[in-house]
């Protein structure tokens, strides 16, 4: 029997006022994948999101959804959540309406819907504050509302827009986990856009790279994150970029190793949790931490350095 | 591969044939029939000669008042602001015809170009101040601090920051006074006499006083509706391009120019007295205790009731309609140029309207549903455009969760959309409702003894030189306007409309 993947993305291209915002995006999605799509800001990443959802319609390409098109469905055909980077919550209802509002649109029965806000209320945590409206709560209970609100319907695929962005780096690092669990508890694939990447690297199955509207790399996490192919990529996962030989290399600041045969002078040392340098070498500046100590007389080692494409 | 036609394409193409192309194609059809006499030549050049002086004298001096008192607005940072915003938009809501009136009361019958322009600055110049201030408070308070910590001056900030983007509300405002005053009715008919007659005047006068020159009587009429259209095309073009938009400052920052909040009061107030004096000189002229409601009756031989009635049921009935495709067309606009589509009925003058409306449906509907229609398609571009903005200020994210939470465009509106702009609904329903209470230019065009309104009430009693009745019909609508306003506005507090 062919397993159909849960999406499927087909060379999708899309121009708002004259600029191509997408061009020939083609990707897919498995069952219970998180895929992480990472790009700079303006990289067309919501873009890809909203035109998944039915948002806005491609000029051109295809959408499949477990083998069906759903291209030209309407936006409230696709069955398909979508975690907004401002969530989108409803102030003129409380937490429970919010909730319940795809399940009141979908004509269930009173009870039923009662049953089920309550019951991923209680799993969400947010039991105490179904009463309460979202000027109430604070911004990790919003997060929390919205997630359970776009989960509670039982969509067959999660669309999340940066919806970590506006948190302190704790809430951030906590609902991080909470989401990581959402594909095995809900039984849904997520597409989540991000340019954090601490984002792609705790939550992503598979990461793909877009770079000014085009998918540029697309595969497994560990190799995206440790083996770019090109400059764009290596840019986007925050390598230093230098040149040798006439060939272009890449090197992650936490692979460069204290003591070597490259010539080091210090630039800059700040002192963190790790130690922060900035070096000027013959390749030109880069940068890297350690928790060694390091003064420009011992060299740097490059070994671990990545050959790009073009 | 290209995408199918959509489906609100259809709708805004079926709208735009019904609405606006087969009455532009009868009025254009009639005006080739015209009888192009010497005297109608005479008249009609006459009357674009009017059209344009009193046009662009009222657009300069409105836009330069108005800029000023724009400006004062943004300087003072008082309590009193928001009854200052809603006194000077009394006068933009005030009928024509009332306008005219209280210009009687203050100066006579004595038929003065400068009279009319007078009436044109204060009925708009309100407009302009009210949009110039829009636009200018829209300024980023960080990109003005940024300057003052850079070392720019008050005046650098009045000028460069504010006034900048007051100029571009100002200006918008400018180009809808030149086509109100180019379009001019109420104040040419009521005080101008036939030397300043404009081409909507001799519109009316050809539809309703001279109809009958050839087999088409009312081509005569058709061909000055016909040029006015593609006179103004250009700056109504100009006008639906540069719509700006307002958006308030949140940033938390205080007013930069706090200090001459004071001086920006005194000047406002004065400005106030300027643009009310022609509403209160109705009141002081003949008080409110000397109505004498029997006579009116007797007057104009028809039942106050009727003339009530017919107001109310007609403005009541097209608000509700216009409101109801409005809500549609905001619904389905999936695009600026569809949305441009559906403006396009603002390019019929009142009475332009009134006489191609009658040419095509004059002779099927009756009277009081030619009326209605009329009324409604003169409020939907109005009230799109209210409702748009209105909309627009709710975050896409609130739209875009119910649409793929599964619910449908409508329901999205009424559910999600509908109750966040509960109080500006109220508000546009109450401005609509006064507008169409007030209109006056297009039902005169097209009315019968059945479906006279308190306006054309109004206009009669004025023929018959009866100022003591006409005065009294006045206050008597004014306070019909303020009670049905009121009711309106306490059913959008009461929730029943934001519910609806």
């Amino acid at each position: 029997m062919v397993r159909l993947d849960k999406l499927n993305v087909q060379g999708i291209c899309k121009k708002i006022g004259g600029v191509d915002i997408l061009k020939d995006v083609t990707f897919s999605l498995r069952d219970k994948e998180i895929k992480i799509i990472l790009g700079a800001s303006g990289s067309g990443k919501t873009s890809i999101l909203n035109t998944i959802a039915g948002i806005i319609k491609p000029d051109a390409g295809k959408i499949l959804k477990k083998g069906m098109e759903i291209t030209d469905l309407d936006v409230n055909r696709r069955n398909i959540g979508f975690l907004f980077q401002d969530l989108g919550l409803f102030y003129s209802m409380n937490v429970a309406e919010n909730i319940a509002y795809g399940l009141r649109v979908r004509n269930l029965d009173l009870k039923e819907i009662n049953r089920k806000v309550n019951d991923i209320a209680r799993s969400f945590g947010i039991a105490e504050h179904l009463s309460k409206f979202p000027s109430q709560l604070s911004g990790g209970e919003k997060q929390l509302v919205s997630l359970a609100r776009t989960l509670v319907t039982g969509p067959d695929l999660v669309l999340m827009d940066e919806p970590l962005s506006s948190l302190d780096s704790f809430l951030r690092n906590s609902l991080r986990w909470y989401i990581k669990d959402i594909p095995r508890k809900f039984d849904v694939s997520i597409i989540y856009v991000t340019h954090d990447l601490a984002d792609a690297e705790i939550l992503g199955d598979t990461i793909a790279i877009l770079h000014e509207g085009r998918i540029i790399e697309d595969g497994k996490k560990e190799e995206i994150l440790n083996h770019p192919k090109n400059t764009a990529t290596a840019r986007i996962l925050g390598y230093n970029i230098y040149e040798k030989d006439g060939k272009t290399y890449a090197i992650h600041p936490s692979k460069v190793l204290i003591g070597g045969p490259t010539v080091a002078k210090v630039i800059y040392l700040e002192r963190g949790i790790k130690n922060n340098y900035l070096v000027d070498t013959s390749f030109g500046k880069l940068y890297f931490f350690s928790d060694q100590e390091f003064n420009g007389q011992t060299g740097i080692s490059l070994e671990n350095s990545i050959e790009l494409g073009a | 591969m290209s995408r199918k036609i959509s489906l609100p394409l259809l709708y805004v193409a079926a709208y735009v044939v019904v609405v606006v192309l087969v009455p532009l194609i009868l009025l254009f059809f009639y005006s080739l029939h015209a009888s192009l006499s010497p005297l109608f030549l005479k008249i009609l050049a006459a009357s674009v000669e009017q059209s344009f002086l009193q046009g662009s004298i009222s657009t300069v001096l409105s836009l330069g008042i108005g800029l000023f008192f724009g400006m004062l607005l943004i300087l003072y940072d008082g309590k009193f602001k928001s009854i200052i915003l809603s006194l000077l938009l009394i006068t933009y809501v005030m009928p024509g015809i009332i306008m005219g009136l209280g210009i009687i009361s203050i100066f006579g019958y004595s038929s003065r170009l400068w009279e009319i322009i007078y009436g044109n600055v204060v009925y708009n110049s309100p407009m302009i101040a009210v949009l110039a201030y829009s636009t200018g408070t829209s300024t980023n308070l960080g990109e003005i601090y940024s300057a003052r910590v850079l070392g720019a001056g008050d005046s650098q900030v009045l000028w460069k920051f504010y006034f900048r983007n007051s100029l571009r509300g100002g200006l918008l405002g400018g180009i809808l006074t030149f086509i109100l005053s180019f379009e001019g009715f109420s104040l040419p008919l009521i005080i101008g006499g036939p030397s300043y007659s404009t081409m909507e005047v001799i519109i009316y006068e050809f539809k309703n006083i001279v109809p009958t020159f050839t087999q088409f009587p009312f081509s005569n009429a058709s061909l000055p509706g016909i040029l006015q259209v593609l006179i103004l095309m250009v700056p109504l073009y100009i006008y639906l391009s540069i719509r700006g938009n307002s958006r308030r400052n949140d940033s938390g920052l205080p007013l930069p120019l706090k200090r001459y909040s004071s001086f920006a009061l005194t000047g406002l107030l004065l400005f106030l007295a300027f643009v009310l004096t022609p509403l209160f000189a109705v009141f002081l002229k003949y008080p409110i205790w000397m109505i004498n409601l029997p006579e009116i009756v007797r007057r104009l031989q028809l039942p106050f009731s009727s003339l009530l009635g017919n107001t109310l049921i007609f403005s009541f009935v097209s608000t509700f309609v216009a409101f109801m495709l409005s809500i549609i067309i905001t619904v389905y606009r999936p695009s600026t140029r569809n949305q441009f589509l559906i403006l396009i009925p603002l390019i019929f003058s009142p009475v332009t309207l009134a006489l191609s409306y009658f040419l095509v449906y004059g002779g099927h509907v009756p009277t009081a549903i030619l009326i209605i229609l009329i009324f409604t398609v003169i409020l939907i571009p109005l009230n799109i455009r209210m409702l748009t903005q209105a909309v627009d200020t709710i975050p896409n994210s609130e739209t875009g969760s119910s649409r793929t939470l599964g619910d449908s465009p409508l329901s999205s509106f009424f559910r999600i959309q509908l109750p966040r702009v509960k109080w500006e609904i109220t508000t546009i329903l109450s401005l609509m409702f006064i507008t169409v209470m007030g209109e006056f230019s297009s039902i005169v065009t097209v009315y019968s003894p059945s479906t006279e309104t308190i306006t054309v009430g109004i206009y009669r009693l004025l023929l018959l030189r009866d100022l003591k009745d006409t005065y009294g019909l006045t206050e008597i609508f004014l306070i019909v306007i303020f009670i049905s306003s009121y009711i309106i506005n306490r059913m959008g507090k009461s929730g029943s409309v934001g519910q609806a």
